[in-house]
């Protein structure tokens, strides 16, 4: 099979008696998996700090005290695409919440109350069936599961998210358990709600400033400010008369710097 | 090659069909394994039970002179018959004591398709015609497997194999049942429908069909097949050709393509079943992928085991056919398992059948195929939507987590943030085709016309609190003077808040809102539920959603 395959088809070769043109989906030449297979979506605010997309295989830790809704933005769009997520842990998630900020409440499985000792177990196998896990990091572990989740993540190309509202460090002993976790770690800190006054209005909005680093964002800090969530649930990017963080010109670069990125890793992994 | 399409294709003729039947055989089975599974299993006239996961699987009769019924819990078992024998159950033992049974019908023909441990069937038209009859036959089937298995068989005959199971099931012991060619539907006309229960893939339609006054089958094939597939759909309709005598199973299987089969060489030859069933995996897998690639699923496989010597040992299995009612299984693991039994069955058979060397060559190769709609996935449907990845994952969960522990999200509708949606149980719902109302939107905007929330009056508009507490924590809303603040029955707040305490931790009041009231079910004594709500920003940039109800203040929700 392989040799049939790196030898020039004899049909071509002989009728054009020339090289015939490089198509992107030839078996020969397609790399083992497009970069856009290598990521999961991300909603448009968000682009500026996953130029690519949420990496398959990465495991990200969101922590701040607006984690909750970053987390369910980050991954809403991956869910309205298509990709299956568990949520593990997490009884008081507000699922109003979750669907105005866009999860796709049909493609979601909660997982509660699981038992401490088949917890490891358990982890595994949704990480071998779903998409993303999102794991409340309410749960105490140790550096060794992590480790090996972590690890299953990234052979199953699964998003494996845990978030606390602690801060970088855990406020909890649960939480400072999951200290070392993620490849990723994304800082959402609440920058205040807009709409309340004194006895009058309602919560509107919120202004959130996220912070990316870690690993696999490739050397160099992100950051951007959001309406999270906005007047309508929803997230919205944050449009401010001096930009902060990235210059919206910048975006598509960026990403078509990062798709390159993803397969040039590819290559380099086959 | 074209993959048959056997929904489009008239029905052809069922197949006459010899089925036998070994009652009890996981007794049998117990009582015949050469390492004694428990003290006194042998004793003939002990009562007998196997128990799986605690329950009854099948007992003697002995046993169920005592009531001891399939399904009783061991504990309940044992109380009613103190002296019960009980064992535990091992497919894999019952599967290698029938090799006996198998290999003395294998005199008769080659062809014996095993259904399960303690059912086998084979298609009569060959032999019968040998034999003289399908009388003679189903007597000569009846000896011999009577003499190999140590107890009375039932052997029924009749057209397809599901009919000839019925057959057999009212067979008595030691004088088959032949159903003559085209009477099945005269044969079956007088029988109640719950006779079925067991044989047939969903036992809650018999259940319908007997209360809506249809007690017999005959009763059933009396409707006509239009009314019947309008009402309980294609299973309906499976039932329905069932209670007319024609074979329910040519509805769905087809001959398999000639090309697809998978053969693999084991060298050195192996002398262990678990090592032919690891090589077995493997090609197992090459085969249900090289049927999946043409939209196929294997329903009957042949294995063939060939030895260094040349001998060579052919079975036909059913892989979970619509009879068993099992949890969700990969068709491979199916295939290992069933190898397995076969090279477990054949080493440790009768002495004169044994191979004299280790196994060189396992050939897998299709009997009977069907259109591959996920039928491994059960009750889910399997229709594209949730991969399969998923369904697996759910399964297995259940198994680690209990069953109530997997839940799904359905848009339920309230006032209150923990009213918007409930859970249910992932096992309760069909996770491929699910769709879940869109909150808080109206019929116009949805895309497609689809179904919208129902407006609830009274709900707090959007955005909604991403944290909603399980239980209320107590907390107190507080004035300048330290005094708690109350609010009146019209909605009124007795002074302006300026602190909150929740959990002993005192945080300043930097925005508020509200009350907004709330009355619900006030025609209900018991469930009315009156609240004020209150939105709080504090010092710390939190926000949170604050209600009084029953003379005191808690806090339901937070913004995180």
């Amino acid at each position: 099979m392989s040799s049939e395959a790196l030898s020039p088809d004899p049909e071509t070769a002989s009728a054009a008696g020339r090289v015939s043109p490089w198509r992107p989906d030839d078996p020969r030449v397609r790399p083992l998996a497009w970069a856009s297979e290598r990521s999961l979506p991300v909603s448009a605010p968000f682009g500026g700090l996953f130029p690519a997309g949420l990496p398959r295989g990465a495991s990200i830790r969101v922590v701040g005290d607006a984690a909750p809704s970053a987390v369910l933005a980050m991954l809403a769009a991956a869910t309205g695409a298509g990709a299956w997520l568990a949520i593990v842990g997490w009884p008081d998630l507000g699922w109003g919440a979750a669907a105005e900020l866009g999860v796709d409440l049909a493609r979601t499985v909660a997982v509660h109350p699981v038992p401490a000792a088949s917890w490891p177990n358990a982890m595994a196998a949704l990480l071998d069936g779903f998409d993303l896990v999102l794991v409340a990091s309410q749960v105490p572990s140790t550096p060794s599961v992590l480790r090996r989740l972590s690890a299953r993540a990234r052979e199953r190309g699964s998003v494996l998210l845990c978030f606390h509202t602690g801060g970088a460090a855990g406020a909890s002993v649960a939480e400072r358990s999951w200290q070392g976790f993620g490849d990723v770690v994304v800082e959402a800190s609440a920058r205040g709600w807009e709409g309340l006054h004194e006895g009058a209005g309602r919560l509107r909005r919120r202004r959130v400033s996220l912070r990316v680093e870690g690993r696999r964002v490739m050397g160099r800090r992100r950051s951007s400010e959001m309406w999270l969530p906005s007047s309508l649930g929803a997230v919205e990017a944050f449009q401010a008369p001096s930009p902060v963080g990235v210059v919206p010109g910048d975006v598509p670069q960026a990403s078509a710097r990062g798709a390159l990125r993803a397969l040039t890793s590819v290559e380099a992994g086959a | 090659m074209k993959a048959p399409d056997p929904q489009r294709q008239s029905p052809p003729e069922p197949v006459r069909t010899l089925v036998v039947v070994c009652p009890d055989w996981p007794v049998v089975a117990a009582r015949h394994s050469p390492s004694a599974v428990a003290p006194g299993v042998a004793e003939p006239a002990a009562p007998v039970a196997v128990f799986s996961a605690n329950r009854v699987v099948a007992s003697n009769a002995a046993a169920r002179r005592d009531d001891v019924v399939v399904g009783l819990r061991r504990r309940e078992a044992q109380r009613r018959c103190p002296q019960l024998v009980v064992v535990a159950h091992d497919p894999d033992r019952d599967a290698r004591a029938f090799e006996a049974v198998a290999a003395a019908l294998a005199t008769l023909t080659p062809r014996i398709e095993i259904t399960e441990p303690g059912v086998c069937s084979f298609a009569t038209r060959g032999p019968s015609r040998y034999h003289g009859g399908d009388a003679d036959l189903a007597r000569l089937a009846a000896e011999r497997a009577t003499a190999a298995a140590g107890v009375a068989v039932l052997v029924g005959v009749a057209d397809g194999p599901v009919v000839a199971r019925m057959a057999a099931a009212h067979a008595e012991s030691g004088l088959p049942r032949v159903v003559p060619p085209g009477k099945a539907a005269d044969f079956l006309d007088a029988l109640p429908i719950a006779s079925l229960a067991g044989l047939v893939p969903e036992p809650d339609l018999l259940v319908t069909l007997v209360g809506l006054g249809l007690s017999t089958l005959g009763a059933f094939a009396r409707l006509s097949e239009r009314d019947v597939l309008g009402r309980f759909g294609l299973s309906g309709v499976w039932l329905h050709r069932l209670s007319r005598g024609l074979d329910p199973h040519l509805l769905r299987s087809g001959d398999p393509p000639a090309d697809v089969a998978a053969t693999a060489e084991i060298d050195p030859p192996a002398l262990r079943a678990d090592s032919v069933a690891f090589t077995a995996r493997t090609l197992a897998e090459d085969l249900v992928e090289a049927l999946g690639g043409r939209g196929l699923a294997c329903r009957d496989i042949v294995v063939t085991l060939q030895t260094e010597h040349g001998e060579s040992h052919e079975r036909v299995w059913r892989l979970d056919g619509p009879l068993s009612s099992d949890r969700p299984r990969s068709p491979v693991a199916l295939i290992a398992e069933r190898v397995r039994w076969q090279v477990d069955g054949w080493l440790s058979g009768p002495i004169g059948a044994r191979p004299t060397a280790g196994v060189s060559r396992v050939v897998l190769a299709p009997a009977a195929v069907e259109p591959a709609r996920g039928r491994q996935l059960g009750f889910w449907g399997g229709e594209a939507g949730a991969g399969e990845r998923v369904l697996r994952a759910v399964a297995r969960l259940e198994g680690l987590v209990g069953a109530d522990a997997v839940r799904v999200p359905e848009t339920a509708g309230g006032r209150e943030p923990a009213d918007a949606v409930s859970l249910v149980k992932a096992a309760a719902v069909d996770l491929g085709s699910r769709r879940v109302v869109k909150l808080g939107t109206s019929p116009a905007n949805v895309p497609g016309g689809g179904v919208a929330a129902p407006p609830w009056p009274g709900r707090l508009p959007a955005p909604s609190p991403s944290l909603v507490h399980e239980r209320p924590q107590p907390a107190e809303v507080i004035d300048a003077v330290g005094q708690p603040i109350e609010v009146s029955a019209r909605g009124e707040l007795s002074a302006t808040p300026v602190q909150v305490r929740i959990d002993k931790t005192h945080h300043r009041v930097v925005g508020w809102a509200g009350p907004w009231l709330l009355d619900e079910r006030w025609w209900d004594a018991d469930a009315r539920r009156r609240s004020a709500r209150l939105q709080v920003a504090l010092s710390d940039g939190s926000a949170h959603l604050m209600a009084r109800s029953q003379q005191r203040w808690w806090l339901i929700a937070t913004y995180a």
